[in-house]
């Protein structure tokens, strides 16, 4: 079954919203360590999948296995996050009335979240110098004093990056990091990414193919809510299948004015 | 705390809470004197002061708006009524054990549910624990099924009213539409002397400060900024790993004490506690204190409190039809104009008149931070953030 290097595992899972199968019958794999891109094309169950992963949505069928054998399906967001899940989301969620450092002081892995613990533990040494330390990595030391508000639409992206790392997932879910930014901003991004997944899992899902080559070593190609094939980008560029379905679109244009 | 807000919550405690009270017991022909009524009125705003911190709690820092609080005052005031009531005994106008409405209702045994409140230490308990309680079933369900927003304000409203008709059954043995009143004594001290209203102040005033520094406490607590994460982001906070629901509920049933002490101390203080205080309109008032004089602040709700109910005793009294069109136009005024209350309005005249003191304009200089450029999309977005308004109400 789950191999001791699987980091999540998703056996036969389907989600129906109200006839409308977003995920169907969807079998995934993903290693420990791993930088994995999810490629597809609109409603092909992109985000259905980090959705069912982080817990948001619940499947009608099927399973999802973190690591060895802890099971997703009956925990809630906030637990499956506790557990080592992180996520990004697509547009920028960060808390714009308090401070750079701290949203990534929120964010930081605790041993409790709950309310008694955050009402009478105190920040350590150690813990200052780790939300200092992932400020650094995301290039916003010098920010710390900001609030969230004050940032530039990129600031904040790599805002919630800092602090979805600060949470030291061992998997990243992370929906379109790159949408809405500058060119060098996406280059610095994925340079960001490629450094995250050194000694993490990371899953992303992107629509911008120049930046899927800048950092794909393994492309996962989602159709219409089930995987329609994997491999590395050269090779899944080239699938006749893929350019089906995901030029397809572009090609019928093209016949329709011809 | 910082040095400013601890320097003037110190001068306001020392006002409210020593300097006002010994300006009271001085002879009435001396010119500092206070009389007993005007000391009187301000124990009933310093409780509504003591509400409306726990609402800014809740509204002004979680974001999460109850139009039920009168029904968390009310529990508050009618077990300090039930006591005190008791506490009549014999002296009643039909000089029964048993409370005058009851006499009235034939009822002919003391309810079973009346009779703790005999014993003091049971009334004390209840006024906390009783709010506390069901605070804390009230805000379990309605969290826990992720109600949120105007859903949330919506069956605090259907709170407020169905205990408002509750409340007014006579078959509650609460005193129906009447509410209980006629108190004589308090733990022993006739409420008619001057004395002990003057110590009923004090209690009032220390509680209120007491309060303030547990809210202000918890705000620069984590959880405190785990609240104002709740009100930017909840889907953010729960993927951080924590759960909304339940800081939701803390901080709700932190609110639910906090007025159903401001209840208790009300009761003895204004002599009377009756189903109006519980309803939809009063609930409403009280959130009006608190965007008037600002959310997110504390002392805003203060303020608010006390300077909407100060004026409202004057507006009452010298133009009695005049005061609900005001308090709309109050409401209307903050929402459309001040969403940020008078405290947000002073701090933006102020920051005006600093501008203008100021000599000549500073050149602004744009930094660029690291080794990232000022491209056109930044500058575009920069002249944008210019002109948006100073502050706008998210």
């Amino acid at each position: 079954m789950t191999g001791p290097t699987s980091i999540i595992y998703l056996e036969d899972v389907t989600v129906n919203f109200d006839g409308f199968k977003a995920l169907s019958h969807l079998n995934f794999f993903m290693d420990r360590r791993e930088l994995r891109v999810v490629i597809g094309p609109n409603g092909a169950g992109k985000t259905t999948l980090l959705d069912v992963v982080s817990g948001r949505v619940k499947p009608e069928s099927g399973r999802v296995i973190f690591g060895h054998h802890t099971d997703l399906l009956h925990l809630r967001e906030n637990e499956i996050a506790q557990l080592g899940v992180g996520r990004k989301f697509q547009t920028p969620s960060v808390f714009v009335n308090l401070s750079v450092w701290d949203n990534v002081e929120l964010s930081l892995s605790r041993a409790s979240k709950g309310v008694l613990a955050a009402l009478f533990e105190r920040d350590a040494e150690e813990a200052r110098a780790r939300i200092a330390q992932t400020l650094d990595t995301v290039a916003l030391g010098a920010k710390a004093n900001w609030k969230a508000e004050a940032l530039s639409h990129g600031e904040k992206q790599w805002l919630e990056i800092g602090m979805v790392i600060a949470q030291d997932p061992e998997l990243l879910l992370v929906d379109e990091p790159v949408a809405g930014m500058t060119d060098e901003e996406t280059a610095r991004t994925g340079e960001l990414l490629e450094a995250i997944a050194a000694d993490r899992s990371v899953l992303v899902i992107e629509h911008d193919m120049e930046f899927v080559r800048q950092i794909a070593r393994k492309v996962t190609v989602l159709h219409q809510g089930t995987v329609l094939c994997e491999g590395p980008v050269e090779q899944v560029q080239n699938d006749p299948r893929v350019l089906e379905v995901y030029l397809g679109r572009r090609r019928e244009a093209g016949d329709a004015v011809r | 705390m910082r040095r400013r807000e601890t320097l003037a919550l110190a001068a306001a405690a020392i006002v409210l809470a020593v300097v006002l009270p010994i300006c009271n017991a001085l002879p009435a022909e001396s010119p500092l004197a206070i009389s007993n009524f005007t000391l009187n009125l301000f124990g009933k705003f310093l409780t509504y002061a003591i509400l409306a911190l726990g609402l800014d709690l809740l509204w002004g820092y979680a974001g999460v708006l109850s139009l039920g609080h009168g029904v968390f005052f009310g529990l508050g005031g009618y077990a300090m009524g039930m006591h005190l009531m008791l506490e009549i005994g014999a002296k009643s106008v039909y000089q029964s054990a048993l409370p005058d409405f009851m006499v009235w209702n034939q009822v002919t045994a003391l309810p079973l549910f009346w009779k703790p409140f005999h014993s003091a230490a049971f009334t004390l308990a209840a006024i906390v624990l009783v709010p506390a309680l069901f605070g804390l079933a009230f805000g379990y369900l309605a969290f826990r099924s992720r109600i949120r927003g105007v859903y949330f304000a919506i069956i605090t409203q259907a709170l407020a009213l169905s205990a408002w008709l509750v409340f007014n059954r006579n078959e509650m043995n609460l005193g129906g539409t009447n509410g209980l009143a006629d108190f004589k004594t308090i733990f022993g001290f006739p409420l008619s002397q001057p004395g002990t209203q003057r110590a009923l102040y004090v209690v009032t005033a220390v509680t209120l400060v007491a309060a303030y520094l547990l809210c202000r406490w918890i705000t620069l607590t984590r959880a405190g900024k785990v609240l104002v994460a709740i009100r930017d982001s909840e889907t953010r906070v729960l993927f951080s790993g924590y759960s909304p629901a339940g800081y939701k509920l803390f901080v709700f049933v932190v609110s639910a004490v906090l007025a159903g002490v401001a209840g208790a101390l009300y009761a003895p203080q204004v002599g009377i506690i009756t189903p109006a205080k519980i309803g939809v309109l009063p609930s409403i008032e009280m959130v009006v204190w608190v965007a008037a004089g600002g959310r997110g602040t504390l002392y805003g709700a203060v303020l608010g409190a006390f300077g909407v109910n100060w004026i409202q005793s004057w507006l009452t009294t010298s133009y009695p039809d005049v005061w609900l069109l005001f308090l709309g136009a109050l409401f209307m005024g903050a929402v459309l104009f001040f969403p940020d209350g008078l405290i947000g309005a002073l701090g933006r005249l102020g920051a005006r008149a600093r501008r203008l003191i100021a000599k000549p304009p500073e050149t602004i200089s744009v930094q660029s931070i690291g080794n990232k450029s000022l491209d056109t999309a930044h500058l575009s977005q920069a002249t944008h953030v210019m002109s948006r308004p100073p502050r706008s109400d998210k």
